[in-house]
């Protein structure tokens, strides 16, 4: 408003410069007067005016009228006119008052009467003010009470299902080791797992949470460890029974054995066929598979192993699990095969325990690796079956050498005959047992060859060299199935007493040798079967052998003897042992179940022949040395001029006892080693007499000579006899005590040999001819000499002419 | 000297006694110096040579060793007559063979030469637990025949040597007594078996 009197006021300034003149003077006191008018705000409303008169602006507004005023020369007027409106306007105001005196005393009385309720009303406002006031802060109160609480019901909320969550955790907890407590391991295990994968995860916040988390490993571990101790708890209860299981397999196998048997008596076509092959197991009468560790005897639960091994594979330990079973298992060997095994003769029970104990270790290894490859493999169990079959020959080894019966191998034999057949039901491989066994023959073989050889030195100890006189028939009968000596006659025809022409060494060596061959037969029979060819083989060098080295070897050195009637029957028996040795490789032949190549020869046949050859030969020794103790004893006096009726005494003595030596000492050999026995004698009688003559001094005078030709005449004569019928006549009856002399050996040279004696004494006779002819020259004479003397050596001839028949002459 | 012999004086003696009584072992002890036990039998009849010196003279002696067993009579009783001494032997241990020496020596008497020297020994007296015979009964019988007596052993070598010397020496000594008049250098002592050859001779 007063920015408008303003422009109103400025717009009329400029217009009163240009009001000079009359007319421009009044017109410019009318403009400056309404001017004034509207700044005194004259024609306002009084309110208006009132509150326009309530600054000093209005004393700026006037202040450009006083100076429009001035600049006019109008003050007077401008003094008249403010003079005027003042009066004018007194007047106004004084009419005013006296028109509203009245009403304006009411309004006073109004006002103060406003004035008073109005204080009234104040103060029962701020009565209640102050009752709002309070009740406000109860409402405050009672609202934050009520958030309070709001937010405790909600933590006891959370707070009953965390501890619900707890409970559970705990509940479970406690029942993972109830569990473990009754042995659920299983149970407790996945108890566990779920506690761990599910549960645990809700209250991990909680410490006792953590707690349990962390004890989860330590329950783990103690469920294994429990595991563990249950297991080795059980493996204690097995070991226990491992020996019964053995045992009882042992006697299933050994029924099952004899039940075989007995059908291959029955049907011999069976007899190809072994235990445990197909043919065996699909005739078996015993169908249902025999249970070993689940018998009427036994019983073994696989549970807590196979418990242990499914827990250790829950817990992830199946690695540690199998190897801790497989070292278990080592040591569980260790103690069933300890470091050595003491059996003698008289007990082998320790071996059969431990035997039993192998045997019941393996089985259990066998029903566990079939249920539980994954911790006991096949590799692993036959690793450990191996090498417990190379320990067990390892104990046996050493006690072998300290056993003195044979009878002791074979039942260490039919002890691990019956293993190996067991075994072999339980799918074990039995080749190094095989193997073994074959071993254990050698060693029985050498063994049986070792008493043998001890009891055949006894035997030729004892023996007295001397036909054997058999005085009973059930002797006789007994030499004849043990030896090999056939008698030429039946044994109805024999009449006792009688003499067989071998000495006892002979029936009892036949014993024996056939006790050997029926021990090793006796070994093999029915274990050999994985390698009868080798059995076989073994028992025919070794008794090859025997023969050869025991036999023969010991017989030629008793030939170092210089005792002639041990010879003469040493030479005999020789005889009946290379026959024995004959019949052996036959028997060897015929027996032999292998294919053999070529047939079977043993050296002994011909070990004996050498022998008997080398007997004969110290027969002719021995003769000869006789005849030699006989030359000793000659006496020639070359220079006698006594002639001699008789033959000389020691000739004579001698054609007796040769006589008396080939119808006594000799008279069991063959009459052709007699005829040689005799050709050689004489022949190195009739070389040595010849000796005798060229070695006799310078001279021999023709008694002398005569009484040599005398001794040559006498002993032409008696060798012409030999082979007569008188002479046997003769030999015959010196024969009389010898009764059936039992040689029947003809050789084809006996009678050449008879005919062939005298030509023993040919040179020596040819050279006494040639000393007694009354025509020595005619030696000079090929033609005679060739028909006559043609034995005689040149040189002899000329020594003996000059000792006799020059000195003759001389005479 | 054209001669083939090699000794002074030959003896020949034979022994005789029961089968087992040890007769061979005495005869390889004395020939040999040797033993072994054995139970072989003598069959028929055999001789060993032993040459020794006795008072300077070289005696050969031939020793024939008879089978002691029965069967073998007829062969043995043949050497009887050619030897100049005879050995009558049985075993100390063996009381029969003790009682047979009567038996051998009747036959000695039937078969032997006249004059023949005779000796009595009681064999294996080295084996005392097992005697049967005592040393007296030995002299006793000896004397009762009137034929020297000695015990022996052939496994001990006890008195071996001592028998059969002894023997020979007493041999020697009648033979040179026989012999002394005639002042023969050659003595044929074996002029005795003479009758028991076969007379075969051409």
């Amino acid at each position: 408003m007063s920015v408008t009197t303003s422009v109103t006021l400025t717009r009329a300034a400029p217009t009163m410069p240009g009001s000079v003149g009359e007319s421009t003077d009044n017109e410019r006191t009318q403009a400056m007067m309404q001017h004034l008018q509207e700044v005194l705000l004259l024609n306002s409303d009084p309110i208006s005016l009132l509150n326009s008169f309530e600054g000093d602006d209005y004393l700026e507004q006037l202040a450009p009228v006083v100076e429009d005023a001035v600049n006019a020369d109008h003050v007077d007027l401008l003094i008249d006119r403010l003079a005027s409106i003042s009066a004018q306007k007194e007047i106004e105001v004084q009419e005013l008052c006296n028109s509203n005196q009245h009403e304006y005393t009411k309004a006073v009385q109004q006002l103060a009467k406003v004035k008073q309720n109005s204080e009234l009303m104040r103060v029962s406002v701020l009565s209640i003010n102050q009752n709002l006031q309070q009740s406000g802060r109860v409402l405050v109160a009672r609202n934050k009470m009520l958030l309070d609480s709001r937010s405790a019901r909600k933590n006891i909320d959370d707070a009953t299902t965390a501890l619900r969550q707890c409970l559970k955790v705990l509940n479970m907890t406690n029942k993972i080791h109830e569990m473990i407590e009754q042995k659920k391991y299983f149970g407790a295990l996945k108890g566990l797992d779920d506690l761990e994968k599910n549960h645990i995860q809700e209250v991990a916040q909680f410490e006792f949470a953590q707690m349990i988390r962390k004890s989860v490993p330590v329950m783990q571990a103690t469920i294994k460890n429990d595991v563990i101790a249950d297991l080795q708890v059980w493996l204690a209860s097995v070991h226990k029974v491992i020996s019964q299981i053995g045992r009882i397999a042992f006697g299933v196998t050994e029924s099952r054995r004899r039940r075989w048997k007995k059908k291959v008596d029955q049907n011999p076509q069976l007899r190809f066929y072994k235990l445990n092959s197909a043919v065996e197991l699909a005739m078996e009468d015993d169908h249902d598979e025999f249970d070993p560790l689940n018998n009427d005897a036994i019983n073994v639960d696989l549970t807590p192993f196979y418990e242990s091994m499914h827990i250790c594979s829950a817990l992830g330990v199946l690695d540690e699990f199998r190897d801790n079973y497989a070292l278990d298992r080592i040591k569980e060997q260790d103690t069933i095969l300890p470091p050595s095994v003491e059996f003698t003769d008289e007990d082998i029970a320790p071996l059969e325990n431990l035997l039993h104990g192998a045997c019941g270790f393996a089985i259990v290894e066998r029903a566990t690796v079939r249920k539980a490859y994954r911790v006991r493999t096949p590799e692993s169990v036959s690793e450990l079956w191996e090498s417990m079959c190379q320990r067990i020959a390892h104990l046996i080894d050493p006690v072998l050498p300290t056993l003195r019966n044979p009878e002791t191998l074979l039942r260490v034999r039919t002890l691990l005959g019956l293993f190996i057949q067991t075994m072999e039901g339980y799918e074990f491989s039995v080749t190094r047992l095989h193997s073994y066994m074959l071993t254990l023959f050698e060693n029985y073989s050498a063994f049986l060859k070792q008493r043998f050889a001890e009891e055949f030195e006894q035997t030729v100890m004892e023996d007295d060299y001397m036909p054997m006189k058999i005085n009973q028939r059930e002797l006789w009968e007994k030499i004849i199935s043990i030896s090999w000596y056939k008698p030429g006659k039946d044994a109805s025809q024999v009449k006792f007493p009688c003499v067989l022409p071998f000495s006892q060494v002979y029936p009892l060596s036949c014993a024996e040798i056939r006790n050997f061959v029926s021990q090793h037969y006796q070994f093999s029979d029915e274990f050999a079967e994985q390698n009868p060819g080798q059995i076989e083989a073994t028992l025919r060098a070794n008794l090859d052998e025997l023969l050869v080295k025991v036999v023969c070897r010991t017989l030629r050195d008793r030939l170092r003897s210089s005792n002639r009637e041990e010879i003469v029957q040493i030479f005999i028996n020789l005889e009946y042992f290379e026959t024995a040795a004959v019949e052996l490789q036959k028997m060897l032949n015929e027996t032999a179940t292998t294919h053999l190549d070529e047939p079977i020869t043993l050296q002994a046949s011909s070990a004996f022949a050498g022998a008997r050859k080398l007997a004969e030969t110290r027969i002719f020794e021995l003769v000869n040395s006789k005849i030699d103790d006989f030359l000793e004893i000659a006496d020639y006096d070359w220079d006698t001029n006594t002639e001699r009726m008789a033959p000389s005494s020691y000739l004579s003595d001698m054609i007796n006892f040769l006589e008396s030596l080939v119808n006594s000492t000799l008279v069991n050999l063959p009459k052709s080693i007699t005829s040689f026995i005799y050709f050689d004698a004489f022949d190195h009688l009739a070389t040595s007499l010849l000796d005798m003559l060229l070695n006799a001094g310078r001279r021999i005078s023709k008694a002398a000579l005569l009484n040599f030709n005398r001794d040559i005449c006498y002993l032409e004569n008696f060798v012409g006899n030999i082979g007569s019928p008188s002479s046997k006549q003769r030999n015959g009856n010196l024969n009389g005590d010898s009764m059936n002399s039992p040689n029947k050996i003809k050789h084809r040279s006996e009678d050449d040999a008879d005919n062939s004696l005298l030509t023993t004494f040919t040179e020596l006779r040819q050279t006494i001819d040639l000393l007694l002819s009354p025509n020595v020259e005619e030696y000079n004479n090929t033609e005679i000499r060739m028909r006559k003397y043609g034995r005689v050596k040149p040189q002899n001839a000329a020594a003996l002419v000059e000792k006799y028949v020059l000195v003759s002459i001389a005479n | 000297m054209a001669s083939s012999r090699n000794y002074d004086i030959l003896i020949k003696l034979l022994l005789i006694g029961d089968s087992g009584v040890g007769k061979s072992c005495l005869l390889l002890r004395f020939s040999e110096d040797s033993f072994t036990p054995s139970f072989i039998t003598t069959i028929g009849i055999d001789f060993k040579i032993r040459t020794i010196d006795l008072d300077g003279k070289r005696i050969k002696m031939q020793i024939w060793d008879t089978a002691g067993q029965e069967r073998f009579r007829t062969i043995t009783t043949a050497y009887y007559r050619g030897a100049m001494g005879i050995l009558l032997v049985y075993d100390v241990t063996d009381e029969k063979s003790f009682n047979n020496i009567r038996n051998w020596f009747s036959n000695v008497e039937q078969h032997a030469s006249e004059g023949v020297n005779k000796l009595l020994i009681g064999n294996k007296c080295d084996w005392e637990e097992k005697r049967a015979v005592s040393t007296e009964q030995g002299k006793a019988l000896a004397n009762e025949l009137g034929i020297p007596f000695i015990e022996a052993s052939a496994k001990a070598n006890i008195n071996v040597e001592e028998a059969f010397v002894s023997l020979a020496r007493q041999i020697k000594q009648r033979v040179d007594l026989a012999s002394e008049p005639q002042q023969t250098n050659n003595i044929d002592i074996s002029s005795g078996t003479k009758s028991a050859g076969n007379g075969k001779c051409c």
